[in-house]
């Protein structure tokens, strides 16, 4: 069964940061939603920006992103950062208990070096309030050539369904 | 009985986050204390109008329902009011198809060429303020 489509449009859509727009088309009699588009009406250009940095940097720059979840952004941009560095992530759980042995032993300082692969592709993923946040970045030698942070609703409200993240608001 | 509210008014606060801006300013507005954003919108404080608050981090209502406001100022509906615009200016100029910043607009809209010289003129305008405080010598240095 199905009926007419009803096109239903929230934007913006207020309570959150980023100028946010859903677009859909509803078959209200079949229960089904045919058509679902996100998209923000604001470009800030940090995929733009960030290109030529020194990953070490990206969590410092990337956290000015959002007033309200900067360490959200922080967090990803520090994982992206362990991801890309096969020994860091390897030895994670390892260094993590190390880390703790020496905070348990009273000693409160620890220092692991990290060294920026020169080519590398990586993500970081972080629970942010609204969802699933995540930063996908390109290194090439040394530096950042490809930085994109794809917000909870790019995976909320994807036009290509759950899961599979394609809109507007990461395409730019 | 004590008079506490001396003006009987009310002010339209319309605000855009619109603005290249991160919505940092927002939450630290919700935060102050010295006014409280709730003594403004409740009219307690003496001498200060009541505020009526139209803010898309802290607004109830969604879409069209929270344009309304807006375009009705834009009509001149509603006079006078006090707009804030969050973040800085993008240039509007400098982009092929599209626009940086949009408000309740179609994806793909554009500002007006008036709204761009308008904010083109508010920017230097501000620029030419500050560069001369600048050239100023303070009292306190002079003595």
């Amino acid at each position: 069964m199905s009926g007419e489509l009803v096109e239903k449009v929230w934007e913006p859509i207020t309570r959150i940061v980023g100028s946010l727009g859903i677009h859909t088309k509803i078959d209200f009699a079949a229960r089904r939603v045919a058509e679902c588009r996100s998209t923000s009406s604001i470009f800030r250009g940090y995929s733009v920006f960030m290109r030529g940095k020194d990953p070490r940097d990206a969590h410092v720059i990337t956290s000015r992103i959002c007033g309200i979840c900067g360490d959200n952004h922080a967090t990803c941009a520090v994982w992206v950062g362990t991801v890309a560095s096969p020994e860091l992530f390897d030895g994670y759980l390892v260094r993590l208990e190390a880390a703790m042995a020496e905070v348990r032993a009273g000693r409160r300082e620890t220092w692991t070096p990290f060294t920026v692969p020169e080519d590398a592709v990586s993500c970081g993923f972080h629970e942010a309030v609204r969802g699933v946040l995540s930063h996908h970045v390109v290194i090439r030698d040394g530096k950042i050539a490809n930085d994109h942070p794809y917000p909870p609703t790019s995976w909320n409200a994807s036009p290509l369904g759950g899961g599979r993240t394609l809109s507007t608001t990461h395409t730019s | 009985m004590v008079e506490n509210v001396a003006v009987n008014e009310v002010v339209d606060l319309l605000w855009l986050t619109a603005g290249l801006s991160c919505d940092g300013d927002s939450v630290a507005m919700t935060a102050a204390t010295q006014p409280a954003l709730e003594d403004l919108i409740a009219g307690t404080l003496p001498g200060a109008p009541r505020l009526r608050l139209h803010h898309p981090v802290l607004a109830y209502e969604v879409g069209d329902e929270f344009l309304e406001v807006f375009r009705r100022a834009a009509t001149g509906d509603i006079d006078p009011f006090v707009l804030v615009v969050e973040g800085s200016l993008p240039d509007e100029r400098a982009v092929g198809e599209g626009c940086w910043a949009a408000f309740g607009e179609p994806p793909g809209a554009r500002m007006s060429a008036s709204a761009v010289v308008l904010y083109g003129r508010t920017v230097r305008a501000r620029r030419e303020v500050t560069r001369a405080s600048m050239k100023v010598v303070p009292d306190w240095r002079r003595r």
